[in-house]
């Protein structure tokens, strides 16, 4: 199924990424057997399709878009549907209050945030792996990859506006419930909070 | 003169490296001179934080490593 030989370049250019892929993956699909499924998948068409790839261009983003696609691809045919993100709400951009009230909340109760460190990496892992794919790969993509808004732009085909927006609401979103699971928790107390004026 | 309104909605762009040198500069000016914003860019930095924390030091394992190299090279076994 594989053709023997390697292709240059692929190594040192593709492979450093693994890590990088892998995680996506995991976050993607929630599991550590479908996500080393999805990493050899995505390799495997690198490898064939690296003979049309630009040297020196975006690898990583690169493997990311062939990552997503696969995943894509494989839950359409599996028939399973995560939460659809309105594209129509993607362009109405974050909207006229810049104001987080999960943070007006928080700084009534624990000003320094120190309720982050008291919530485990699997709660944090597992409300990321809750939220739609199309803002869960935004924020993966820009807060533990730190690509630029443009490569994100480019990997999900869709205008900078749009990431925009989807890291918005990704962030948002994922803020509250860390925020709520802190407080269930008992880690801070529950706060009514008042809004900042400006 | 950055305002309270514009420095929260750019908080955004001013950690991700998204603005241009002179808005940098001005919202940069503006949380550090500002009582009510600070706090919101510091949650903001603890949460992405976390975040970094809960998923960054993730590496793929060594027995995948090995099967991804396989294929690559040339497979030299069947996994």
């Amino acid at each position: 199924m594989v053709s023997a030989g390697s292709k240059p370049g692929f190594e040192e250019e593709a492979l450093p990424h693994l890590d990088a892929v892998y995680r996506f993956a995991l976050r993607l699909t929630g599991s550590n057997f479908e996500a080393e499924d999805l990493v050899q998948e995505t390799f495997l068409r690198a490898y064939k399709a690296w003979d049309q790839f630009t040297r020196g261009t975006k690898a990583k983003s690169w493997l990311f878009t062939i990552c997503r696609n696969v995943f894509l691809r494989g839950r359409e045919r599996a028939h399973r549907h995560d939460e659809i993100v309105s594209e129509t709400a993607d362009r109405t951009g974050p909207g006229p209050n810049p104001v987080n009230p999960v943070w007006v909340s928080a700084l009534g109760v624990d000003p320094e945030g120190d309720f982050f460190d008291s919530i485990v990496d699997v709660s944090i892992v597992s409300a990321i792996e809750a939220l739609p794919e199309e803002y869960r790969t935004a924020v993966i993509m820009s807060d533990v990859e730190g690509l630029p808004y443009a490569e994100i732009a480019e990997l999900l085909d869709v205008p900078v506006g749009t990431v925009k927006s989807r890291l918005f609401r990704g962030r948002r979103r994922l803020q509250e419930v860390l925020y709520e699971h802190a407080v269930e928790m008992g880690y801070i107390p529950a706060s009514k909070g008042d809004e900042v004026g400006t | 003169m950055t305002t309270c309104h514009e420095a929260l909605r750019l908080v955004h762009e001013f950690l991700d490296g998204e603005l241009d040198g002179v808005s940098r500069a001005e919202v940069d000016a503006h949380f550090e001179m500002c009582r009510r914003c600070y706090p919101h860019l510091r949650l903001e930095r603890r949460f992405r934080e976390a975040l970094l924390r809960a998923c960054a030091g993730e590496t793929a394992p060594p027995e995948l490593r090995a099967r991804v190299l396989d294929l690559v090279s040339g497979g030299h076994s069947g996994a």
